[in-house]
């Protein structure tokens, strides 16, 4: 196990390295689009792309182990897939939160507005978010037994996600389609910048993960021990 | 203790991007090559200099949004953190209860 953990230590060591000495620097070498006359409407915001699709990336990461972990609980009654989908969960909102801002201060400066009611991107984005908020609700105050309801407002964000996703290919109005995906949508001095910043916040996201399970895991240990001690009538005293 | 440091760490290596953005750059670092980045233009700052307004306007919400991401992870770190002592409390009085009880005769079987 120390190996193993000595070993996540190097690599998580060597990634903040690398953020810290590359990622700014290639973020600033990238090159901005300009349009047929040689003007860049966009100027320097066009840089927003490089932490609002990151950050999306790991809100849909979230997503996906936040129901991975409700369908282990719902099915094995996994105590540890309870705990990974409490964290997600939160992560999802922290993220989410982070797109849901970012995305209108470059939505201000291309479409001139912060934001459109009629795109089902910005919508759906926007309903996949209150989702996890309203999981997070109902694990805080529903009481025992809310880790069920929680789990299917889970299973439901996770329907939610690749609708959000596929929305600019169905019913595109507004927010740019994929050009991540698209075979030369991005420059290749963008695409360099781009996937290091990618790769950053993934990190950064297992990290963040990885602490808030810790947690979790270590409240369920001492509830746990509150019940144990209580059955021992040791609480009694 | 050391994820935490590994945690700050990247948190503060992630505070480098926007301070860095905001200074003058001395050349540019970016060419566009001809045929191969048609429609991309190297960042050599001038081309913000001559908006005006909107260049600087931009600089603004790339600053803004930046701060925003890194204000809501160092909070997050923060509430995770305040939360780990909390329960670490919470663990560190139920063993001074559970010690307590166990010493007290007839109390309890001690089997928590």
């Amino acid at each position: 196990m120390r190996p193993l953990k000595n070993l996540s230590f190097l690599v998580g060591t060597l990634a903040v390295a690398a953020v810290m000495l590359v990622v700014p620097r290639m973020i600033l070498a990238a090159p901005v689009p300009m349009d047929t006359n040689g003007v860049t409407p966009m100027a320097y915001a066009q840089k927003i792309f490089y932490f609002h699709v990151p950050t999306a990336w790991c809100a849909y990461l979230s997503v996906f182990f936040c129901a991975g972990g409700s369908i282990a609980h719902l099915m094995k009654r996994s105590r540890a897939g309870l705990a990974i989908a409490t964290a997600a969960a939160e992560l999802v909102v922290v993220f989410g939160l982070c797109v849901l801002v970012t995305g209108p201060l470059w939505g201000r400066m291309q479409w001139g507005r912060w934001w459109d009611w009629t795109d089902v991107r910005l919508v759906s984005t926007l309903i996949l978010w209150m989702t996890f908020v309203a999981y997070m609700f109902v694990r805080r105050y529903g009481g025992p037994g809310s880790e069920k309801l929680a789990s299917g407002l889970a299973l439901f964000g996770a329907v939610d996600a690749p609708i959000t996703y596929f929305a600019v290919f169905f019913w595109n109005k507004l927010h740019p389609q994929a050009t991540v995906v698209r075979r030369g949508g991005m420059a290749p001095e963008m695409a360099k910048a781009f996937f290091l910043s990618l790769a950053a916040f993934t990190v950064l996201y297992f990290l963040l993960l990885a602490i808030r399970v810790r947690l979790e895991r270590a409240r369920q240990r001492l509830d746990d021990a509150h019940l144990a001690a209580d059955e021992a009538g040791l609480l009694d005293v | 203790m050391k994820r935490w440091f590994v945690l700050a760490l990247l948190a503060a290596a992630l505070h480098v991007a926007p301070a860095l953005a905001q200074s003058p750059s001395p050349a540019p670092t970016a060419t566009a090559k001809p045929g191969s980045s048609e429609g991309w233009v190297a960042d050599d700052r001038a081309a913000n200099m001559h908006m005006g307004d909107q260049g600087f306007q931009s600089t603004t919400m790339v600053t803004a949004s930046y701060a925003f991401i890194w204000l809501a992870v160092l909070a997050f770190v923060a509430s995770v953190w305040m939360r780990s002592g909390k329960v670490e409390r919470e663990m560190a009085e139920l063993a001074e209860r559970i010690r307590r009880a166990e010493g007290t005769p007839g109390s309890g079987t001690g089997k928590a």
